[in-house]
């Protein structure tokens, strides 16, 4: 495929934002549209903006480690966020407020679950589109 | 064995059998409870000292053939079954042992595995009295849930329970098919094809009883029973009809013993059918009779045929000098079994002759041409192999070694000895076993005076001596019954014929098919449902819309309509995406921002996602649609049926406590203002984590189909 | 005890995960999955303990009050479901795992995650209390046993897995029509909850609605049962994928259906909810269109295939008399029916590698070359055919017990032919198998043998030989399993609290 320097830098800004505002969905979630799922996604549309435009190798490489890490420690989070009430109730939730002086933050149990989620979508969609590219691709090298 | 089965009798003829009794399923009535009662000692004793005869001949007779340990192992097995079924008081207990004993038979008749013929033979022996059993079971069940009551010796007799009926005629089919009777009677040859020594055992001295051993247990039941004589006599007259045809027909020596053994069954039959005290007197007589010279005939047969490797009458002779000893064993059997004094045999057949002649003439003469035809077979068995004229075969004859000669020598001489020795053999044995069948003892002895069935048998004697003179000339007359294993063939045939139809319909390999038929019984149950039970409650089919959600149902109308139609990838995706869009609007329509965020997103990437899959693909032009009527009727009925769920549906009936709940409880315990959010995360979090769950294996799938994580190779070899 | 009715779910889920990580290693990922199994099992026999002790095991997933989270609840039913999952989840992985022959490599990474994963769907739905939880168990479920399915991608496999995951998708469909009406309905998902509304609706004169959803769910359930006129998945996929997976299936697919209809029956449309004569029906069917299938097939798989439909009809009609006493005798049929039937699958398996085949006309000559193997085929083939002293003949003397009871005399007549047709199927793969000489004669039928693997079939043989003969004090706890499903008010007030 060949380079082009437009498409290099919009690339590279489009990959930020989206990676950006879908940390975002998945922190306001909890009180506004968005969450673990729909950030996910839009994390992972990044991937594949990346592989449709530099191929399967590039995807993989921003990715850095193999989309079915992601999801095997994305399930561990989501069990490992619903252990912590353990003794009273399995998948019960805890909650801490931070005051971080301009703001507070609520930090939750449920957060840590949904940061699962996340993990886990990011993993499932990326793993779908390598596999598919890499597919593709070695039909048409065999053809 | 023998010893304990003997130690055991002298309480039980005192009256106070001993038993054994412990828990197996009790809530199902099952509990092993054997309990030693004469009749059941008496059987024992035929079932051990044969078995320990059989057992010394087999290991001699099978030689060093791999297979012998397991086949003596299938012996003790099936022992210990037969034992279960005399000694069983619990019905339940009787019914596992006589299901153990045709298992032990199967496998013991399907000894030389290799020979088709006992492939089959097995397989036909194992159904036939799987029929019975499975009938056992019935009976069993019926009987013990009309009583309440589930051990034989505390079953009261019953005959005006509406059930008895059905008990009787399960039972008879079980003991019928177990015993060979007519007309399940084409088993038995066909179980020959086992090892001559388990022929002897199983198919003539011990496990064709069980059926005999049934009935007795149930005279005192069931015999008030207006159909009890009349069924058990003429079933077992039409037996003894077809023995007496195919013993004419039977060229093979044990063939000709076979069909004699269903034809001692159905005496036995007939007597129990007859019912009175002398009649069952009679039967047990003979039972032990029958046992002492047709299992030594059966061993003896095995002899010539381990001998010189053939069975065939046609081709024997000249053994008595090169077998002396069995020929002996041969003539003390086989005088037993025409029913000549000083023998048992001639016993017994006297008190079968005057048995039938209480009952009716037209029977007699029936028995007495069996009988008849007794002493023919006997004669061919005996004289034709031992003095024949037909010797070449004879030259590499040789005698059997002791293990095999002694066990035979030694069950005839009892037919000898007991019909010596009659009163002994009455006051320990017979008098005690024929109280606890519940009758009167009747005194034994081996000569009653000049009667009429003296005559009879004179007369049986000299018939059948006639007709083994004359066998060739009745050979090519007589003509062939209608074989039962044909009509048992012709049924089976019929019944897997119609299941393969069956299947194939059902079964047909169509994917197209088998969702239609889901699809059309799915809908059919809802609408009848609908149809019939609701007609109060039915809504109305009137409802209102908003501008918005028209645009938007029409939106993905349009574009499914598009889909099917489409006959290019890309607008077919591009219809699919905008389907998408539709329920996206739906949800925005609805106040679901979060759920039209999410759904927005996944339609965008399945798009992308499709492309990214076909956009390589060589663009493909489908056919134009035809539109199928059966497809569009199953569509039709389908819309249907989901409009009306969703009519349905409209209207709460019991009210939508949970969601109220969740939408006041989001901020107040969830600490979250988006309430969809807090039910993934909080109140729900084990569907999301079972969602995600499924994404995951999704992502596994796709690696599977794509290749990546596919299984290798199965094995390297 | 909440941790205790969670780790069936989680510990699965896991093995799974863990086996991810690992999957590039595969003797790490070996010992991972035969912990994970080993100490499902264990936890399998704690859990039955404890619910004998006790009655039911409860609790509200998050600490949110029933019916407003989800609640998971084990009553018997539940307890001794998970039990034989474990049973012969244990025994197939150890089936896979024991092999003399094994290469490294030889499976797919993704078999073992795959099957935990299917293992944590089974746990699921047995323990749930919420219908909507359940269907996300079934999904669960689904997923994985199609990539099971395919893992080998032979183009057989494709197309049976095909047939399987479109009808089954349309099951889904189904199911998730039913539960948009259920909630518009009733206002609940937690299955307690429905029992208390759909029994207030039976006396309301208000049960039509409520009634559309549980024929939605019986089809549903039905479908993963097996049962007529729904079963054309099974037969069409379950002699595609390799034996382990077979065996796998076959104890917990079509079980995990049934339960679920014992579920509906019994707690979530108790009463005249569901015509009773309608499953009776289904059910005599469904035993007598399987056996007829059984009996046309030629293929080892397959024949054993049918024959998991036809046992299912017994099932159902078990269900249907539902008596504490038919109810028994439906669970012990159930659980006879994982061993036994996994086993023979197992036991079917080790033969084809033998001989070669599994087309009945290509096998032969195995009970000469591994008699062993032969027993253990006899000892739960024999079983299956109900036969004493196994733990067939239990389940089957039981069921025909019921229907005396009942007086159903022609559902009676049904389960008896159907076992005489069974018994001839049994034997048919023997004498084929085992009896006849194998077809070539130059075929040393000893190469194949692996005897390793006769470690878990003959485990499986102990087992069903162990149910036979301890089947009084088993039979004791199935009874007070039926018990507890005909009368559902206890079950109610463990997930509720209250009766309303």
């Amino acid at each position: 495929m060949k380079s082009s320097p437009i498409l290099d830098i919009t690339l590279r800004w489009l990959v930020v934002l989206l990676g950006i505002v879908s940390f975002f969905l998945l922190l306001r979630g909890h009180d506004e549209p968005g969450g673990g799922f729909s950030g996910g996604l839009l994390a992972a549309s990044a991937i594949i903006i990346v592989t449709i435009a530099y191929g399967a190798d590039a995807g993989r490489k921003l990715l850095h480690f193999q989309p079915l890490s992601y999801i095997a420690v994305g399930l561990l989070l989501s069990v490992l966020a619903s252990l912590f009430q353990w003794d009273t109730a399995f998948m019960g939730s805890l909650w801490i407020t931070l005051s971080l002086g301009f703001t507070t933050l609520k930090i939750g149990t449920p957060l840590l679950f949904d940061l699962g989620v996340y993990v886990v979508v990011l993993g499932v969609v990326s793993s779908f589109v390598l596999e598919i590219e890499s597919v593709v691709k070695t039909k048409k090298e065999g053809r | 064995m023998v010893g304990l089965v003997i130690s055991l009798l002298e309480p039980a003829s005192k009256g106070s059998p001993q038993s054994l009794n412990f828990e197996w399923i009790p809530q199902l009535g099952l509990h092993v409870t054997l309990r030693a009662d004469s009749f059941g000692l008496f059987i024992a004793l035929i079932i051990t000292v044969i078995g320990a005869g059989i057992f010394s001949y087999t290991s001699e007779y099978m030689g060093d053939d791999s297979g012998t340990g397991s086949i003596i192992g299938w012996l003790l097995f099936f022992m210990a079954s037969m034992l279960g079924v005399v000694l069983a008081d619990n019905i339940v207990l009787l019914f596992v042992s006589w299901e153990l004993t045709s298992i032990s038979s199967y496998i013991l008749i399907g000894s030389n595995h290799r020979d088709p013929e006992a492939r089959a033979g097995a397989k036909t022996a194992l159904l036939v009295t799987a029929i019975g059993g499975l009938s056992l079971l019935a009976a069993v069940v019926l009987l013990g849930l009309a009583t309440g009551v589930w051990n034989l010796s505390e079953l009261p007799p019953m005959h005006d329970h509406p059930w008895v009926l059905s008990i009787f005629i399960l039972i008879c089919l079980a003991a019928f098919s177990k015993s060979a009777q007519w007309p399940f009677c084409f088993w038995l040859p066909g179980a020959m094809a086992a090892p001559t020594p388990i022929s002897a055992y199983l198919h003539s001295a011990t496990m064709v009883k069980a059926g005999v051993i049934l009935l007795a247990r149930m005279h005192p039941i069931l015999s008030e029973h207006a159909a009890w004589t009349p069924t058990l006599v003429l079933i077992s007259s039409a037996s003894m009809i077809v023995v007496i045809f195919a013993i004419l027909k039977a060229t093979d020596l044990k063939a000709l013993l076979a069909h004699s053994t269903v034809g001692a069954l159905a005496l036995m039959v007939c007597l129990i059918g007859i019912g009175t005290s002398y009649a069952l007197n009679a039967m047990t007589v003979f039972l032990l009779a029958h046992a002492c010279y047709k299992a030594p005939l059966f061993l003896v047969a095995g002899s010539i045929d381990h001998a010189v490797h053939n069975r065939n009458i046609n081709a024997l002779g000249g053994l008595a000098n090169k077998m002396p000893y069995t020929t002996i064993t041969a003539c003390l059997a086989g005088i037993s079994m025409m029913g000549l004094p000083p023998m048992l045999g001639f016993a017994a057949k006297e008190m079968i002759l005057e048995a039938g002649l209480s009952y009716a003439p037209w029977l007699i003469a029936l028995i007495t041409v069996l009988v008849t035809a007794f002493v023919m077979v006997a004669c061919c068995v005996v004289l034709i192999p031992a003095f024949g004229k037909n010797q070449f075969l004879a030259k590499k004859a040789h005698e059997s070694p002791w293990s095999m000669l002694v066990p035979m020598l030694l069950i005839s001489l009892i037919g000898l000895f007991s019909g010596l020795g009659l009163s002994p053999l009455e006051r320990y044995l017979i008098a005690p076993a024929v109280i606890s069948l519940g009758v009167k003892p009747t005194a034994l002895g081996l000569w009653h005076g000049f009667t009429p069935h003296l005559a009879l048998s004179a007369l049986a004697i000299l018939a059948g001596w006639l007709a083994y003179s004359k066998r060739h000339v009745l050979y090519k007359r007589i003509p062939i019954l209608p074989s039962g294993l044909l009509i048992h063939d012709i049924i089976w045939n019929a019944v897997l014929g119609f299941g393969r139809s069956l299947t194939r319909i059902i079964q047909n390999g169509s994917l197209t098919s088998y969702l239609g038929t889901t699809i059309i019984v799915t809908c059919a149950l809802i609408l009848y449902a609908w149809v019939q039970v609701d007609a109060p409650t039915r809504p109305s089919l009137v409802q209102k819309i908003t501008l918005a959600e028209l645009s938007a149902g029409l939106l993905i109308m349009a574009s499914s309509l598009a889909t099917a139609f489409a006959r290019q990838r890309l607008p077919a995706i591009a219809a699919l995406g905008s389907m998408g869009m539709g329920m996206t609007l739906f949800f925005i329509v609805s106040q679901a921002p979060d759920l039209a965020l999410t759904q927005f997103l996944v339609e965008i990437l399945a798009v992308v996602l499709l492309v990214v899959a076909f956009r390589h693909l060589p663009d493909f032009v489908g056919e134009p649609i035809k539109i199928q009527t059966g497809r569009l009727v199953i569509s039709a009925l389908t819309g249907l049926t989901m409009m009306v769920l969703t009519l349905v549906a409209l209207s709460t009936d019991y009210g939508q406590r949970v969601s109220l709940w969740h939408g006041l409880n989001a901020l107040k315990q969830g600490h979250g203002a988006n309430v969809v959010n807090v039910i993934l995360v909080d109140f729900r979090a084990l569907d999301t984590l079972g969602e995600i769950t499924v994404l995951s294996i999704a992502a596994l799938g796709v690696g599977v189909l794509m290749g990546s994580l596919k299984q290798t190779k199965k094995e390297a070899t | 005890m909440s941790v205790l009715l969670i780790l069936p779910i989680l510990l699965p889920l896991i093995s799974a995960s863990l086996g991810i990580l690992t999957r590039q290693h595969v003797v790490a990922q070996r010992w991972v999955s035969l912990l994970g199994i080993t100490t499902y099992l264990i936890i399998g026999f704690v859990l039955i303990s404890q619910v004998l002790d006790q009655g039911y095991l409860t609790t509200q997933v998050g600490g949110w009050q029933a019916p407003y989270g989800i609640t998971l609840i084990a009553d018997l039913l539940a307890a001794i479901m998970i039990l034989f999952t474990g049973l012969i989840g244990f025994s197939v992985l150890l089936y896979s795992l024991m092999s003399s022959k094994h290469k490294q490599g030889d499976f797919s990474p993704a078999f073992h995650p795959l099957v935990h994963f299917l293992l944590m769907g089974a746990s699921g739905a047995f323990l749930t209390g919420d219908i909507f939880n359940l269907y996300v168990c079934f999904e669960i479920m689904l997923m994985s046993s199609f990539a099971l399915m395919t893992l080998e991608g032979r183009a057989e496999q494709t197309e049976g897995a095909v047939k399987y995951v479109v009808l089954n998708l349309l099951s889904s469909a189904i199911f998730l029509a039913g539960l948009g009406l259920l909630y518009a309905k009733a206002g609940t998902l937690n299955m307690a909850d429905i029992s208390v509304i759909s029994q207030q609706a039976v006396a309301d004169d208000k049960a039509g609605p409520i009634r559309l959803a549980g024929l939605l769910f019986l089809v549903t359930f039905s479908v993963k049962a097996g049962m007529f006129p729904f079963f054309f998945w099974l037969p069409a996929s379950y002699h595609t994928p390799s034996v382990p997976v077979s065996a796998l299936f076959s104890g917990i697919l079509t079980k995990v259906g049934v339960y679920a209809l014992i579920r509906l029956h019994t707690l979530i449309m108790p009463g005249e909810v569901l015509g009773h004569k309608l499953l009776l029906i289904l059910g005599v069917s469904t035993m007598l269109i399987g056996v007829f299938g059984a009996a046309s097939q030629m293929h080892i798989r397959r024949i054993l295939s049918f024959h998991i439909i036809s046992q299912i009809g017994y099932i159902v009609v078990g269900l249907a008399i539902k008596t504490p006493l038919a109810l028994a005798s439906a669970i012990f049929f159930i659980g006879h029916n994982i061993i036994a039937k996994g086993n023979l699958f197992l036991v079917a398996g080790l033969a084809s590698d033998s001989v070669g085949s599994e087309k009945l006309h290509k096998t032969g000559g195995m009970w000469k070359a591994w008699p062993q193997l032969g027993l253990i085929y006899l000892v739960s083939a024999f079983s299956l055919a109900g036969f004493p002293p196994l733990s067939g003949f239990v389940a089957k003397f039981s069921i025909v017990w019921a229907t005396v009871e009942s007086k159903l005399w022609w559902v009676m007549a049904a389960a008896i032919f159907t076992g005489l047709f069974t018994l001839y199927s049994m034997i048919k793969i023997w004498v084929e198998v085992f009896w006849k000489d194998h077809p070539d004669p130059n075929r040393d039928l000893t190469v194949g043998k692996d005897s390793k693997r006769l470690v878990p079939v003959s485990l499986l043989a102990l087992i069903t030989v162990f149910i036979g003969l301890a089947g009084g004090p088993l039979f004791d706890i199935c009874l007070r399993a039926g018990e507890q499903l005909v009368d559902p008010t206890d079950y109610i007030l463990a997930v509720l609290g209250k009766i309303k």
